[in-house]
């Protein structure tokens, strides 16, 4: 009855996205952590990011959305560089950490993954126990002198987390006997143990029950406080719930970024228009 | 974004949800605009029996109201919607009310009508009412054409339209208030279609809140309180 | 057009039903057949084991159990020269072969002729009186009395003993006064038989009831761990870096699959290589479990690095990721996480690896382990043999008594063998996490 008015053929999603040249919205902003520019990922000849612009602003929560296959996690996995274990991968472009490149000849990786920490999808603690797991980023990187610093850091990270009260009892069971949620903090906890600047989370709740899920959320909210966050979700609840800027990913061009309220409301762009109400497919 | 697609979704279910609450409150909107249009005509034409259907019939309106606005939240409920589909409910469930409030004002003209004919009033200024009752109507009428098209231009036009009513209600008022000095024995009648025509003018009212929602649903920007011609230079 | 849909469905699911009755019949039936052919083959393959075990076992028995014959020994001071008290070196020298064959004519008087009394000495193995001797060097305190002491009878008797010998037969292998002799010892009840704590204790020998399995389980012993301390650091370093370092480029490739290759080369051709190279080329000593354990790590490192890979590629992408997105270092995150995560799947290779070895015979044959060693091997440069092959020779060999013998030695290296799948399984287990 609506579209009675409309004569022409609807344009496809293939179409739109062809004609797609310039990402719509806000992708930069002042005083940024991160800041990309032209960023172009390539595994082999397959061209996986094409010409991605966009800034993280310190001590703000940026999600990533998309449909699968969007390059989303390839763009997080360039922030810290995990794609360097990727033979094939290779990344053009400039990427900006507080204005230095971390691209560079000079830049270690090793160095930069201090700085950005990483949590994943799946919850993936060390087979050793919970002490341990936080443990091992200051042990290896030196960043105690002693026992009781480490003591006092590992507590602080698992307070931090929310997962102190629970385990503080069985600190030196293994990390695996926990539950999925509780591995997750745990998981988050042994990254913020090494204090990044950054944290980028890769689809963390993607496994975990509706529970769980908000406890992540909420540890999230609090973790802004003190930290950049990048976040990777297929939820786009979650994307909405916990971030101010959301960015929307598709078939690696970076499409649209703005305020996340305005991007669930009233997205300016077709396609994530099309993507958050559901209509693809 | 000149074309929502809300038959576009990946569940047809979901579809088929949002057509059926977009079709409710096109009905309602046909159903309140016959109300007023019947309530305006016992008035012209003195038909009691008129008045009464009107009066019996804003429950009807009412109901579907409800039915409406359970709909919506049943809606937002199971699917979380965004975006458009949020702003199409969100229109949907603010215009319902103001439908609803018009079908109110449908029954206040009926019921002001039904004491006219009781009390016998001689039809003084009827002219002047059907001038302001048709412009009211149209613009009511404008604004459901453009809800079921989602025709923004239109629902901006029929916003500017709204001074016209409010001053074809002003004069009316003012000769009314002007009559009733005159006549003071014939003052309970004038002030029911004082009432009527008051009634009028707030079914435009409601009309441009209708349109205001339409622009809201269209083009995401909420419109109201503002000025209109500004607004056009700004956004669109 | 919808209320049709159905229709047709509703009929179609009917028949749908019936048809799946009519098919399950026949899958039912298949599936009884497979799981009967599935368990039949279990039981064919576990009768086959059956019969070989219980053909060792049974064979092996009798090499466990000694024929010993009680003597009155005359170890008087005139009769040896020596007393208690006398020099070791001076207990050491008498005939106690003199003496052995005093009491056995003591023993039968009636045995008078020359030939009948070398048939009868030769009921006594001639190693009795070297067996003496250590007895009386361990305890000179027997000399100075007649002793009754045991002595161990020689392999014929032992058969004739064991009621290995059929004595009614036409054919009979041994004279009538070696079975009358027996006969009256064994009334008199000095034929004992008891535990053969000696086949645990001595070398290899050419007379069967002296033959012992030690040197070989030695030489195995040696051989395996000159292995294992080869080549297990070799193939894990190999596989670690073939797995996490190395580049992927033809070089690489070329590698892998010549590994790959090495795995299934003929045994024998190790042992021609290491016949040539280290014996030949680096004059190192024959016979030895060093260049045994050599060539046989040079056997085991493709199974090692094989299996090493494979378990280091089966750890979870997810540890590694943990680790580096940290800022572990490479070295780090293997060395921290994913060596020890592929731990169980390496030991468990390892020594699937090691058991290969220890069963292994050809290679050694070419670098000389083949040879009769008497003495025990008191390190990896001594002359040794190994259990695989000490079975051979003993198999090989025409007496009686070592086809016992063989036999036992086959079951103590199928324990061996046992003993080290077991530990396999042990230790993964033990290192086995869950992530």
């Amino acid at each position: 009855m609506i579209d009675t008015q409309i004569t022409k053929k609807p344009k496809t999603i293939a179409e739109i996205h062809a004609e797609h040249k310039k990402t719509v919205g806000q992708p930069f902003c002042k005083d940024a952590k991160f800041s990309t520019r032209n960023v172009d990922v390539f595994y082999g000849d397959k061209q996986a990011i094409f010409d991605v612009s966009l800034d993280v602003g310190k001590h703000e929560v940026v999600a990533l959305i998309g449909p699968s296959g969007c390059g989303k996690s390839t763009y997080l996995r360039c922030l810290n560089r995990m794609n360097d274990t990727i033979d094939i991968c290779r990344v053009t472009g400039q990427l900006m950490l507080d204005g230095e490149d971390i691209y560079k000849k000079s830049q270690d990786p090793v160095l930069l993954r201090a700085r950005v920490g990483m949590v994943f999808q799946k919850p993936n603690p060390f087979p050793k126990s919970i002490y341990d797991n936080v443990a091992y980023g200051p042990r290896i990187h030196g960043l105690t002198t002693n026992k009781a610093e480490l003591d006092e850091v590992v507590e602080l990270s698992l307070t931090r987390a929310g997962l102190f009260d629970e385990v503080k009892d069985r600190l030196h069971e293994p990390g695996t006997g926990l539950s999925g949620g509780q591995q997750q903090r745990l998981c988050i906890a042994r990254t913020i143990a090494v204090q990044p600047e950054v944290i980028l989370m890769d689809e963390p709740a993607s496994a975990l029950d509706p529970i769980a899920t908000a406890k992540i959320e909420e540890l999230i909210h609090e973790l802004k406080e003190n930290y950049t966050i990048v976040i990777v979700t297929h939820s786009m609840q979650q994307a909405a719930r916990v971030s101010q800027r959301t960015a929307y990913f598709h078939l690696g061009k970076l499409i649209e970024v703005g305020d996340t309220n305005q991007v669930f409301t009233n997205p300016a762009h077709e396609l994530t228009e099309k993507y958050i109400t559901g209509r693809f497919g | 974004m000149d074309t929502i697609g809300f038959n576009q979704h990946t569940s047809h279910e979901y579809n088929e949800e949002l057509e059926e609450i977009r079709n409710l409150l096109l009905n309602m909107g046909g159903m309140v605009e016959k109300q007023l249009q019947k309530s305006v005509q016992s008035i012209l034409q003195t038909n009691t029996k008129m008045a009464k259907k009107v009066i019996k019939k804003d429950l009807g309106v009412n109901a579907l109201e409800v039915k409406i606005d359970e709909e919506c939240t049943r809606i937002i409920a199971k699917r979380q919607p965004a975006a458009s589909d949020l702003r199409l409910i969100i229109a949907v469930i603010k215009c319902s009310t103001d439908l609803e409030r018009i079908g109110d004002e449908a029954e206040k003209i009926a019921k002001c009508g039904h004491f006219l004919i009781e009390n016998n009033f001689q039809g003084q200024f009827y002219k002047e009412f059907e001038k302001l009752s048709q412009v009211a109507i149209q613009n009511l009428h404008h604004a459901l054409n453009s809800l079921a098209r989602l025709d923004f231009e239109a629902a901006l036009a029929t916003v500017k339209k709204d001074d016209f009513v409010d001053q074809l209600f002003e004069s009316l008022n003012n000769d009314i208030i002007l009559s009733m000095s005159e006549v003071p024995n014939q003052i309970q009648s004038l002030l029911r279609l004082s009432w009527a025509s008051k009634a009028l003018e707030k079914v435009g009212d409601h009309t441009k809140n209708i349109c205001e929602y339409i622009i809201y649903l269209v083009k995401g920007k909420d419109v109201r309180h503002l000025d209109i011609d500004t607004l056009k230079e700004e956004y669109f | 057009m919808w209320s049709e849909n159905t229709e047709n469905s509703m009929i179609s699911k009917i028949s749908n039903t019936e048809k799946v009755k009519k098919s399950l019949k026949s899958r039912y039936l298949k599936e009884k057949i497979f799981k009967f052919v599935g368990l039949s083959s279990i039981f064919v393959a576990f009768f086959f084991l059956l019969i070989l075990l219980s053909d060792v076992m049974m064979k092996a028995f009798p090499a466990f159990i000694q024929t010993k014959v009680e003597l009155e020994l005359d170890l008087s001071e005139e009769n040896t020269g020596v007393s208690a008290k006398s020099d070791i070196k001076e207990i050491k020298d008498v005939d106690y072969r003199k003496i052995i064959r005093e009491a056995l004519s003591a023993e039968f008087p009636e045995v008078k002729k020359r030939a009948e009394k070398k048939t009868m000495f030769s009921i006594i193995s001639t190693g009795a009186e070297f067996q003496l001797r250590d007895m009386i060097v361990d305890n000179p305190q027997l000399i100075g009395s007649k002793q009754k002491i045991e002595l161990v009878a020689d392999d014929n008797f032992d058969a004739l003993a064991k009621g290995q010998i059929d004595l009614t037969g036409e054919q009979k292998r041994f004279d009538d006064l070696t079975i009358n002799l027996y006969k009256e010892l064994d009334e008199k009840g000095k034929v004992n038989k008891s535990f053969n704590w000696q086949f645990f204790k001595t070398g290899d020998s050419r007379e069967p009831e002296q033959a012992g399995i030690k040197g070989a389980v030695i030489g195995s012993l040696y051989t395996i761990l000159v292995t294992l301390l080869l080549s297990f650091p070799v193939a894990v370093a190999a596989a670690i870096y073939l797995e996490e370092f190395a580049p992927k480029n033809r070089f690489i490739d070329f590698i892998e699959i010549n590994i790959n290759n090495l795995a299934a080369v003929p045994s024998i051709v190790f042992g021609l290589l290491g016949l040539a190279v280290f014996i030949n080329f680096f004059s190192l000593p024959r016979s030895a479990p060093l260049v045994g354990g050599i060539v046989l790590s040079l056997m085991t490192l493709p199974t090692i690095i094989i299996a090493a890979r494979s378990a280091i590629k089966a750890v979870p992408p997810s540890l590694r990721e943990a680790a580096l997105g940290l800022g572990a270092s490479k070295m780090q995150t293997v060395f921290h996480h994913v060596f020890p995560a592929a731990l169980p799947g390496i030991l468990t290779g390892t020594i699937i690896g090691m058991a290969q070895a220890l069963g292994e015979t050809a290679p050694l044959l070419m670098i000389g382990m083949v040879a009769f060693i008497v003495d025990i091997p008191q390190a990896i440069t001594d002359p040794a043999t190994v259990l695989p092959v000490q079975v051979f020779l003993w198999s090989d060999s025409p007496e009686r008594g070592f086809l016992e013998k063989t036999s036992a030695a086959i079951l103590i290296l199928i324990l061996f063998l046992i003993a080290m799948n077991a530990l396999a399984i042990y230790l993964r287990k033990k290192f086995e996490k869950k992530w």
